[in-house]
């Protein structure tokens, strides 16, 4: 059981900063994500969390208590690795108990009985005697986590831990992985690339690009309010749409105008105008998911604009249409019922509610 | 994926080869092709191998010497039959080489793994400096074997360095007879092996150190193993293959040593520091006693091939286990 | 912070100390051919440990030059020494031995990497005789050579020399061309080369560094050897390492300036080539069994 705060934490490995200033206060008993892309530094500040890694200035702080230098076998953490780091010369028996037999020296009866406790919970009890490298991919990676679980840390640290699995294993290990965090109640921290993967699983998402924290929230405020145009971008499995916007007010509303002929002004009337006095003449980005455009018929007056189908990707549960509007593309989630044909001309309608403004110059989300 | 793979190591010699790939299969001008490449190695095969051996055994039945007059062809006019293997192997000059060969060996091997093994583990790390203390450490054994004696037989001078170096830290005035007091003069020996072949059991340990893999000895450290049970439960057991053939290399070779040997002691004084290869020496060109070397030479062979194979085994074993 | 600090300065000491112990010869060494007489054969029993007055003395003298006697006490008399005709010996026959065992070495082992001739037996002989005692194999060759009149020849010599280290070209030569995908050569047939061209054209520059590594290798071998040069020549033909070990004073009965100088001149080449290969020494030194 831990909290975790990390304070104005930098590390820098010649002159590279792998992670900027970060700022992060992690609960006792949560379960956080953090998802960037590779070379983000979230894998640099597992490395931080778990001791192997030093920061080079700020503070870690466990329940309080600075950790910056500590040992990481005095930090009681558990890290499974991406790629498992089991130790190959040993029966998968020998990777459990290595925490326990050899490091804390504990009597050959507990070994035992924590071992199978702990293969029993893996569903692993049967591969006890196998010799660690002949083990499947996926048993390997039950080991590690096995290993890490038998001294009971109060942290977890996985490293992208399925990510080289098979898709039905990773799902399998996921709903696992989530429930057995339930019972022991442990933090856990889940390294990912994959925003799916984050969304599915954790309480908090922190979002990390080029070493510093973009955002920080659970996952319907990353979802649904993204702080800037990169989390915006890197959240949701299909992306937003990012079209050019002319700001302008009229009687108070914010006004956009997108970039297409005959298309409607986008007037937002909840008092958004005043973003406009404090941004001026810069240019701006709308930003709106695919799944919060609507299509119409083209002769509906709702229609903001006008386009014609390029291409249908039918996924089963849904639709994604792609449209060109004057220079524009849109992508449309659409229900699968709904299933337009190539060349047809239909209109757009932008649910106003989730429109999302982001400034060109900073990229942060004025709405 | 199995780590000896990952060392890329496979150990010498056919019993440890690697299972051969599936290939597709050679025609049979592709075969005669094959055949003909190798022929000119073969050729040099028997030339080296098979008639050195086959003449061993028939000169080491008789008592033929070149100084008798006749050709080594006509040897067999003085055919004894095994005189010359029974007198061999109760010779006690004979089996006190070999003693003293093998003693020599464990010593100077034992100690090379001690320092060579230290050496690696402090190498692995790096630090400002690393590359060129490696290429400096190596230079030892850069030094041909006929310049290594006679350093040493500077270095070991009753008023030589060495004496000079250890009066500073032992009491009194050590002039100690390092080349012609029987009780140092085996000593003197196995110090220039160890001295020069102690980087060669660096160099190929630190290639096995380096080949552990980092995540283990960090999953490791995680679970808060210390440097010694780090050392004892990760890193011995995943280089014991790379270990077993840096001393089988190291053993072979330590057992034939000659050059420095001869030429700091000539195996003197009398025999106290004389070798295997030393005492062959003597008895062939000092002695002139051909038959007799010959039949020594043909026991040392079987000697050595069969601690060989012997010593391979553990190889065989782990690597059959793998497959 | 300070238990780490402490722990890099013991590693600093223990490396240090060790390197300094194995350093050392090769320091005395090195010093000793540029002293003076009176310093590397003092009278007085007192020891140098730097060179005072370094001189080029050592050197001319290994190079037929006066014995000069610098030391002023005028008992350096002995006969001028030159060892030009050693070093030229050694490298005529360890250069050319090199390059038959690499003729030799290279067929072979593309033979059994790529044909897979000569079964199992061949590599295995190959080995075997890396294990014997040259001793015990160099007495009846000394028989054949001089049956064959090759005792005490250049050619008797370069023979022995390709013949004693193309077992290191089979092996090390193996290694790198087993790491070459066969399909390369396949391919190279298929757009019309002979299988001499295939090997050529498209093994060949693959190798290269490898091959180097193995020339450079095997040179050191050769140039190394004293035991064969000793037992198979030596009177007529004087290979460099011999010859060091025959320099001996008429007077003093030690020349170890002189040998020093000579010593140091020997070692040049394999340190050099041996830096030059460091990547690849591994390999070569365990027979290709250790890759890295």
């Amino acid at each position: 059981m831990a909290k975790i705060e990390l304070e104005n934490v930098w590390k820098r490995f010649g002159r590279v900063e792998a992670v900027v200033d970060l700022t992060l206060d992690i609960p006792d008993g949560s379960f956080i994500a953090l998802l960037g892309p590779s070379g983000c530094g979230k894998t640099t500040t597992m490395n931080m969390l778990s001791g192997l890694l030093q920061p080079t200035s700020g503070e870690i702080r466990f329940n309080g208590e600075v950790v910056n230098d500590l040992h990481p076998g005095k930090r009681n953490v558990g890290f499974v690795f991406q790629n498992y780091a089991i130790f190959t010369h040993m029966s998968a028996f020998d990777n459990i108990a290595f925490g326990l037999r050899v490091v804390r020296k504990q009597p050959a009866e507990t070994v035992e009985r924590e071992v199978e406790r702990v293969a029993e919970l893996l569903d692993i009890s049967h591969l006890l005697e196998q010799r660690a490298a002949d083990l499947s991919v996926n048993d390997m990676q039950k080991v590690a986590i096995g290993r890490s679980m038998i001294t009971n840390p109060g942290i977890f640290l996985l490293d992208e831990p399925f990510s080289n699995l098979d898709a039905a294993f990773r799902a399998y290990m996921r709903a696992e992985m989530k429930k057995l965090q339930r019972e022991l109640r442990q933090t856990m921290i889940y390294v990912t690339h994959d925003q799916v993967e984050a969304m599915a699983m954790a309480d908090h998402i922190a979002i990390m690009d080029l070493g510093k924290l973009q955002q920080y929230g659970t996952p319907d405020e990353v979802y649904n309010s993204p702080a800037n145009r990169f989390v915006a971008h890197f959240v949701g499995s299909t992306t937003m749409n990012f079209l050019p916007a002319e700001l302008g007010a009229t009687d108070g509303s914010l006004e956009l105008r997108l970039p297409i002929p005959e298309a409607r002004p986008i007037v937002l009337e909840d008092g958004s105008a005043k973003l406009l006095d404090e941004k001026g003449e810069r240019g701006h980005t709308l930003g709106i998911r695919p799944e919060h455009l609507e299509l119409l018929d083209p002769a509906n007056e709702r229609a903001d604009a006008r386009g014609t189908v390029l291409l249908v990707e039918p996924l089963g549960a849904r639709n994604i249409v792609h449209l060109r509007a004057g220079e524009i593309d849109f992508r449309v989630v659409v229900p699968p019922t709904i299933r337009p044909r190539v060349g047809d001309a239909l209109g757009i309608e932008l649910e106003r509610k989730y429109v999302h403004v982001f400034d060109d110059m900073t990229g942060k989300a004025l709405r | 994926m199995s780590t000896v793979e990952e060392t890329g190591l496979t150990a010498p010699g056919p019993a440890v080869e690697p299972p051969a790939p599936r290939q597709s299969p050679l025609d049979a001008a592709e075969r005669k092709l094959g055949r003909l490449l190798v022929a000119p190695g073969q050729l040099l095969l028997v030339l080296l191998v098979a008639f050195p051996i086959v003449m061993e055994i028939y000169i080491s039945l008789t008592a033929w010497t070149p100084t008798g007059g006749s050709n080594w062809y006509v040897a067999y006019r003085d055919w004894i039959w095994f005189d010359n293997f029974i007198e061999g192997l109760t010779s006690e000059s004979f089996l006190s080489a070999v003693v003293r060969t093998v003693l020599i060996t464990i010593v100077a091997v034992g100690i090379q793994f001690v320092i060579g093994f230290l050496l690696a583990l402090l190498f692995v790390e790096k630090f400002p400096g690393r590359r060129i203390a490696t290429i400096l450490f190596l230079l030892p054994m850069m030094i041909i074997p006929a310049v290594s004696g006679f350093i040493w037989f500077l270095l070991l001078q009753t008023d030589g360095p060495i004496n000079k170096m250890l009066s500073f830290v032992a009491p009194g005035d050590i002039r100690w007879q390092w080349l012609s007091d029987p009780s140092f003069a085996p000593v003197a020996v196995t110090i220039v092996d160890i001295w020069q072949w102690t980087p060669l059991m660096f160099l190929i340990l630190l290639s096995g150190v380096m080949a552990v893999p980092e995540d283990q000895l960090n999953a490791a450290n995680i679970l808060g193993a210390s440097y010694w049970q780090k050392l004892r439960h990760v890193i011995l057991p995943i280089m014991t293959p790379i270990i077993i053939i840096a001393l089988i290399i190291r053993a072979m070779e330590a057992f034939k040593i000659f050059d420095a040997a001869w030429l700091l002691t000539q195996g003197g004084p009398g025999e106290a520091s004389s070798t295997i290869s030393v005492h062959l020496y003597r008895q062939a060109f000092i002695n002139s006693q051909w038959s007799y070397v010959a039949a020594l030479a043909i026991v040392v062979m079987i000697g050595v091939s069969i601690a060989a194979a012997q010593a391979i085994k553990p190889i065989e074993r782990r690597q059959a286990a793998e497959a | 912070m300070s238990a780490k600090t402490l722990r890099t300065t013991a590693r600093t000491v223990v490396i240090a100390l060790i390197l300094a112990l194995f350093l050392f010869p090769v320091y005395w060494m090195i010093t000793m051919a540029f002293k003076p007489q009176p310093q590397w054969a003092p009278t007085t029993g007192e020891t140098y440990w730097f060179p005072e007055s370094p001189t080029f003395g050592n050197f001319k003298r290994i190079f037929g030059g006066e014995p000069t006697d610098e030391s002023g006490l005028g008992f350096l008399t002995s006969t001028p020494i030159d060892a030009t005709d050693s070093i030229i010996t050694s490298l005529i026959v360890a250069g050319l031995g090199t390059v038959l065992a690499l003729l030799v070495g290279i067929s072979t082992a593309y033979g059994i990497s790529r044909f897979r001739a000569g079964g199992k037996l061949l590599p295995f002989a190959i080995l075997q005789l890396r294990m014997f005692p040259p001793i015990a194999v160099i007495i009846p060759i000394l028989f054949l050579w001089t049956y064959l009149q090759l005792n005490d020849t250049y050619w008797g010599l370069i023979l022995i020399y390709g013949a004693v280290t193309f077992p290191f070209v089979v092996w090390l030569m193996r290694s790198f061309f087993d790491e070459i995908p066969r399909e390369i050569a396949e391919a190279a047939i298929v757009d019309g080369c002979s299988n001499f061209g295939a090997f050529r054209k498209a093994i060949l520059p693959l190798v290269k560094g490898g091959l180097a590594t193995t020339a450079l290798f095997v040179f050191i071998l050769n140039w190394s050897d004293y035991l064969i040069a000793l037992v198979l020549a030596g009177s007529r033909v004087i290979t460099a390492p011999v010859f060091l070990s025959q320099i001996r004073s008429a007077s003093t009965g030690v020349e170890f300036g002189s040998q020093a100088a000579l010593a140091l001149i020997l070692i040049l080449p394999p340190v050099i080539l041996a830096i030059a290969i460091q990547k690849h020494l591994v390999r070569g030194l365990t027979f290709g069994a250790i890759k890295r």
